[in-house]
This record gives structure tokens, C-alpha cells and sequence, in this order.
């Protein structure tokens, strides 16, 4: 053998090991999709057989925001603990992370197929693709098996997770909420000022709070959320919550004045001086701080924010100081007067990789989590709301989630955010890039109007 | 014959992982990134890879992003080297003595470059956080509460701070590329300039500096190709935010790719910055090999 020749064959050889480990690495995707394209009935009777064997070991993966400093969090834990002591053959690993990190590492379990069998999705046109692709599994047929556990969730919660063309309830709710102004009833007091109702005397509460050198809002603005959160509520107090679905049907652009004019609202804040002089910097955490510490009146928030006042984190006795009063409306739109931004949030979807015990145990693991009795828990100790009815005790929960839930009870429509309404995501991207340019008056909303419509034009 | 045959045998396979590591994680995908670039694809396992031509590049070329993206970089670049060839000269030529603590010296400034871009942009962040962060503190401390700004938020600056954190970081690279150059200058040659009656400027702009031309090259074409790839410090202190205005190309390739999944599209905007880099290596290389054959 020449010279050459070993270097040629020697070539050939390694040609041909890359060949079988793409060759490898293609065959093993081709497995995994015939896994999880495998037929109902048959998982369904594998679960049956699996359950009549004695309980294997088995490990369910569950994926939220409840890190220990959610709210939600220590109750959470607690819960989890305890359904592990009662089913001891159940390994759960959680894999807890912030908002924003969550939507990023499921966007990359999703694409590498490898969701895992618990995790938070929140109603909305980004979560129907879930559906859509089949990745979780309807649990109606679960709910109706267990009318305790169908009829704890609060009316129409459900309904939130029902997808257009898919027959079945998709996700439990845990997560509920609604939004409006949190503020400190010493500095409102101080300035001489009383709740405003409608938007003029907000300016006007704005106005009287800045000659008593007091910030009147704090906003985190520098995540883009806040901003789309505050262009929300000022949609549907102006057009009702209604007029959004015209988003989703493309019948509304962006540039039409019905989106056009909340968006000058929210410049209009800015130009009252609602804002300190570096909002922009300021992140959700400095937004808490700064309310929490008296720096700032007023906070335009969810009703987490709650548990954040008057919670283990804030300063001791600041919760008394707190009241709240419902996003003003626009006294020439009257009629939208009771439209809130709120409704359902956090629901726990099961994975359709989820297989036999394994799957049984991340049905009732769900069932756990959102029962009656983890409601009572969750609220009592995350001073929040849920969208589980649950026998509160007051003591527990504190004065002002009640007053939160006497104010909500005056609303008539509840709707999440308006980007749930948007379904292609790269428009919806840039609703909330946009939407917090605005706030930092880095482009007009006419420009950033014009920008979304753009965008969509490119969607197929 | 037969030992020969064998040791060849022998290093191919001792070759062989090596070669196999290369080829599955960087030859395939960067022979993937050139095939999706012409396809369209959500990046989802088992969904449609469609072959639309070069409608990504349109996407790519029509999106504003793209150029404010590109206009970053090439203002980062430009930053980059007009700041931190001078510095890090400055400092090489500091650091070429032979005085007492000068390993010390060395090592502090270069420590930066080995520590991850993740933790150094985290330091930054709690630096410059707003209010309670050390800068603002002195700031406040010195009365100099109106320049307080929002260092990493406000859009007319926050990619100037970027900037300058990058080039904290980077320095040290520089300064010892620099500093190699300088010791491969021949005594006799600084003696002669020295018998000869040059001043300290006068050594320092016709000796020193024409002698290390090569020290400057590598540097220059290290920061462009540095620069052009850059993400990691981006996306850690501003995200590219708000509303792009600290965008670069790594960071709207990510957001394309991985938040509105349009897989497709960020390839091609890969393809582009390959395309980019390889011809701004080509042309710095080129003028700076034209200057030392002038010179």
C-alpha cells in the first residue's frame, strides 16, 4: 500500500464516522417524533396497565416562576412537599425560574422537544400553538371525571383555555388577577388629594402631588412588560375589551385611532411629569422598591402587587399605608368605564410526552396544585388572588386583597393582555419594544403604529 | 512498508475525535446556517423547513433593526479601536520597564479578559444600577445628583457605556499583544536612536512605533472581527434595548431566532455577518500589509 493510498483510506474512514453520526443524530429525531405522535388510545391504556402494577419511580419535571421569591413561591414549595410525602415513588424536580428566563427556556425545550411535564402557560394566542403542535393534552376528560376539582375554579376561568378548533380545556388556572392604581394613602394625604375616578382628575391628582415634590408614579420602564401592562388598561378603558379580538381578526391595525389614542394617553403621562426623572432606568424591582419606600405615590399594577406591600419583603407596617382604587376611565368614554384589564393567568398545562404512571401523577399533581385547599394556602400566604375558590381567612390575607376584591367585583369585562391578541410573533415582539418606546417617547405613536402594521404585513 | 501503513492508521484515529468534534459542531452547522438561510423555518423539531430563495435576505436588508443593528456595530468597532489601540499602547508602553510590581501590574490589567462576559456585565449592572448603584452614589455624594443619568436605558448614551465596559474588558488582550511587540524590538536598534540624540517623542514615533506595525495589525484586525461578532456583554447589560437602541447583529440574530422564530431569517443575518467579516478582514489586512511594505 502506497503512501497515498493509507492517507486516502484513512480519509475514507472519517468520511464515514461523520457520516454515521449525522446519520445518528437524524434517526434519533425521527424516534422522538414517532414517540410523541403515538396514538391516544394507546397511552391512555398503557397508563391503565401501569396503574394496576405496583407504583414505579417515577420523575416529573415541573417548570414555573415560582422561585422563592414569587409570591406564590414558599406556598408552592409546600405544596409540592407534601405531595411528595404522599406519593413517595414521585421524584419532582422543579425548574423554577423568572418570568422572562421562563418564556426563553421553554421556547428552547419546545423547539428540542424535551418540554417537561408540568409547566405555566398563560391564555392567549402565543399558548394556542402549543395546542396546535399538540404538545399538551385536553383535560377535559379529567375535569368532568372530578366535578370537586371542575367546579373550584372561579366562573369562566376555564373557559381562558379553550383554543378556537380544538375541542377541550388545555391548562388548570392557578394564577388570577386584576389591575388598577396601588398608592400610599400618607402621601395622598400629604399633597391633599383624594382617589381620582377619571382620567382628568388623575392628571389633576398628578399635578397637585408634583407641587408638593412628591414622584406621583413609579413604573419599572425599563422592562418592556410595564409598558405594555399600562397601554392595555388604557386600550380598554378607551375602545372596551371587546374592540382587542379586532387585533387577532386583523380587522383593527394598529394605526387606526382606536390604538392610536391610548398610546397618546401614555405620552400624556410622561408629560405631566406622572414619572421621576429617571424612570427609564428604573426595572420592576426598583418599581416595588420605590412605592414600598415612599419615594413614589402611586403604582399602576396587577393585584401581585399586594402580596409585594404588604408581604415579607416590605417594610414592616407599610401595608396599612396601602389603598387602592380602579384604572380612571375616560369620562367621554363612560361606557368602558368597567372594563378591566385581568382575568386568568398562570395555568399548569401537562406535556403530551408525559406517558402511563407518570402521567397519572402529573394529572394529580396539577389536581393538587390547584385544589381548594392549596388556593386557601397560596392566598393566605402570597396575599394574593387565584382563580380557585377558596374559604379565605381575612386575618391571613390581609385587609387589602379584600379591598382589591370588593373593588373588582364593580368590573363587567376582565381580558389579559392585549398582546395575547396578537398572534404573529414578531408583531408581537415589537408591541412590547413599542409600546415602551413610546412611554420613553423615543418614537411617536403614529411611527411606532405604522411600525406594527409593517410588521404584520410580512406574516403569510 | 507494513509500520508505516500502521502508524498512519495510528494517528488517523488518534485524529479521529478531534476531527469528529470539528465537523459535528462547527463544519455542519455553519454548512446548516448557509442551507436555512434560504429556507424558512420556526426551529421547532418536526415542523416544515420550506425553501423560500433569498426572501431572507429581503426580510433582512427591508428590516430598520438590521441597519441600526449594523450602524451599532460599526460604531462599536470604530469606538473600539480609536479607544482602545491608544490605551492599550499607553499602557503596554507603561508595563515595558523594568520596575518593581510589573508582573502585578500585568496580571491586574489583564484579569478582565479571562473573567466570563457574563459576570463582568453583571458587575457593571450592579455598578451603574440606578440610584443605589456606586456610580450614582458618588455622584450624589460629590452633589453631582443633575449628571446622574440612566446609564444603561437612556438611548442617546446607554451604547456609549456599552462601549466603554466592552473596552474595560478587552484591554488587557491589546496591551499584551502590544507588549510582545515591544520586547521584539532589538536593544541595539533603541541605542542607536539614543546615540543618535532622539528624544523620548521623537523614539517613540519613528522607532518604536514603526517597529511594532505588526502588534498594531493583529490588534486591528482582532477588534473588527471582535467587535463584529459581539453579544454576550450586549446582551446581558441592555438586552439591546429599549427599542434596539443598543442592538447589534449577535443580539438581533438571537431575537429573531429565539424569540420571534424565524430561524430562516437569522441565518441569513448570520450569513451576513460572515460575509461582512470576512471582507472587512480581507481589507484591514490588505492596508495594513500595504503600509508596512510602504514603510
Amino acid at each position: 500500500m502506497t503512501n497515498a493510498k493509507v492517507l486516502r483510506s484513512s480519509f475514507m474512514l472519517v468520511i464515514l464516522a461523520i457520516l454515521i453520526t449525522l446519520t445518528a443524530c437524524g434517526g434519533n429525531k425521527g424516534n422522538n417524533s414517532s414517540s410523541s405522535a403515538s396514538s391516544p388510545a394507546a397511552s391512555s391504556a398503557s397508563s391503565e396497565a401501569a396503574s394496576e402494577a405496583p407504583k414505579e419511580k417515577v420523575t416529573l419535571r415541573i417548570a414555573s416562576a415560582y422561585t422563592p421569591d414569587h409570591t406564590f413561591g414558599p406556598a408552592i414549595a409546600q405544596i409540592i412537599d407534601e405531595f411528595t410525602k404522599q406519593h413517595p415513588e414521585v421524584t419532582v424536580e422543579k425548574e423554577f425560574l423568572p418570568v422572562a428566563e421562563l418564556d426563553k427556556k421553554l421556547t428552547a425545550d419546545r423547539a428540542a422537544n424535551n418540554l417537561p411535564e408540568i409547566f405555566i402557560i398563560f391564555p392567549g394566542a402565543g399558548t394556542a400553538d402549543y395546542v396546535k403542535e399538540k404538545k399538551i393534552i385536553d383535560l377535559s376528560e379529567y375535569l368532568n371525571a372530578d366535578p370537586d376539582w371542575k367546579d373550584g375554579f372561579i366562573s369562566g376561568a376555564l373557559d381562558n383555555l379553550k383554543f378556537e378548533g380544538f375541542p377541550g380545556i388545555y391548562a388548570a388556572p392557578i394564577g388570577a388577577y386584576s389591575t388598577g392604581f396601588y398608592y400610599n394613602k400618607e402621601l395622598f394625604q400629604q399633597a391633599g388629594v383624594e382617589p381620582p375616578k377619571t382620567w382628568d382628575d388623575l392628571l389633576a391628582v398628578i399635578g397637585k402631588l408634583n407641587a408638593a415634590k412628591i414622584t406621583p408614579m413609579a413604573i419599572g420602564a425599563s422592562e418592556s412588560w410595564r409598558s405594555e401592562h399600562l397601554f392595555t388598561a388604557l386600550f380598554y378603558k378607551w375602545n372596551g375589551a371587546e374592540k382587542a379580538k379586532g387585533i387577532l381578526s386583523r380587522a383593527l391595525p394598529y394605526s387606526s385611532p382606536e390604538v392610536i389614542e391610548p398610546l397618546n394617553k401614555m405620552v400624556q403621562l410622561v408629560e405631566a411629569g406622572a414619572f421621576s426623572k429617571n424612570y427609564i432606568a428604573n426595572n420592576y424591582a426598583a418599581e416595588i422598591a420605590d412605592f414600598n419606600n415612599g419615594k413614589a405615590a402611586m403604582r399602576y399594577s396587577g393585584s401581585w402587587t399586594v402580596g409585594e406591600s404588604t408581604g415579607p419583603n416590605s417594610p414592616a407596617g407599610f401595608g396599612d399605608k396601602v389603598g387602592f382604587f380602579p384604572f380612571p376611565y375616560f369620562a367621554d368614554k363612560e361606557e368602558h368605564k368597567d372594563s378591566w384589564m385581568g382575568g386568568v393567568s398562570d395555568s399548569f398545562a401537562v406535556s403530551s410526552r408525559a406517558e402511563g404512571h407518570q402521567k397519572d401523577m402529573a394529572i394529580e399533581l396539577v389536581k393538587t396544585l390547584t385544589s381548594t385547599a392549596s388556593s386557601k394556602l397560596i392566598t393566605e400566604m402570597a396575599h394574593d388572588l387565584t382563580a380557585v375558590k377558596a374559604d379565605v381567612d381575612p386575618a391571613k390575607s390581609g385587609k387589602l386583597i379584600a379591598e382589591v376584591s370588593k373593588a373588582m367585583s364593580t368590573g363587567k369585562e376582565f381580558s389579559g393582555d392585549i398582546s395575547a391578541f396578537e398572534p404573529y410573533k414578531p408583531a408581537n415582539t415589537k408591541l412590547y419594544d413599542l409600546t415602551q418606546a413610546v412611554l420613553l417617547k423615543g418614537i411617536t405613536p403614529e411611527k411606532a403604529a405604522k411600525q406594527l402594521d409593517d410588521e404584520v404585513a410580512k406574516s403569510k | 512498508m507494513d509500520r508505516l501503513k500502521s502508524r498512519h492508521l495510528q494517528i488517523a484515529m488518534f485524529l479521529l475525535p478531534a476531527l469528529l468534534f470539528y465537523a459535528v459542531l462547527l463544519v455542519y452547522p455553519v454548512l446548516r446556517t448557509f442551507f436555512l438561510s434560504l429556507h424558512e423555518w420556526n426551529g421547532f423539531a418536526g415542523s416544515k423547513v420550506e425553501y423560500v430563495a433569498f426572501d431572507n435576505f429581503k426580510l433582512v436588508f427591508e428590516d430598520e433593526i438590521f441597519w441600526k443593528s449594523l450602524k451599532n456595530v460599526m460604531v462599536v468597532m470604530l469606538l473600539s479601536i480609536a479607544i482602545q489601540i491608544p490605551a492599550g499602547l499607553f499602557l503596554a508602553l507603561l508595563l515595558n520597564g523594568k520596575w518593581k510590581g510589573i508582573r502585578f501590574f500585568k496580571a491586574a490589567f489583564f484579569m478582565p479578559v479571562i473573567m466570563s462576559a457574563t459576570s463582568i456585565s453583571l458587575l457593571w449592572k450592579f455598578i451603574l444600577y440606578p440610584g443605589d448603584g456606586l456610580v450614582d452614589g458618588l455622584l450624589m455624594k460629590m452633589g453631582l445628583e443633575d449628571s446622574i443619568r440612566a446609564w444603561l436605558a437612556d438611548p442617546s448614551i446607554n451604547l456609549y457605556t456599552v462601549i466603554l465596559i466592552c473596552c474595560w474588558q478587552g484591554l488587557g488582550v491589546v496591551m499584551i499583544i502590544f507588549l510582545s511587540g515591544l520586547v521584539s524590538i532589538p536593544d541595539a536598534i533603541k541605542e542607536a536612536a539614543l546615540i543618535d540624540g532622539a528624544n523620548r517623542r521623537q523614539r517613540l514615533w519613528f522607532v518604536t512605533l514603526p517597529l511594532i506595525r505588526e502588534a498594531v495589525a493583529i490588534n486591528v484586525i482582532l477588534l473588527v472581527i471582535g467587535t463584529l461578532k459581539i453579544f454576550d456583554n450586549i446582551y446581558v447589560l441592555t438586552d439591546g434595548g429599549p427599542n434596539h437602541a443598543t442592538d447589534v447583529l449577535g443580539t438581533f440574530l438571537y431575537k429573531e431566532a429565539f424569540r420571534n422564530n424565524r430561524f430562516g431569517m437569522a441565518s441569513a443575518i448570520a450569513v451576513v455577518m460572515f460575509l461582512l467579516g470576512f471582507v472587512l478582514t480581507l481589507v484591514a489586512n490588505r492596508a495594513m500589509r500595504r503600509e508596512s511594505l510602504d514603510g
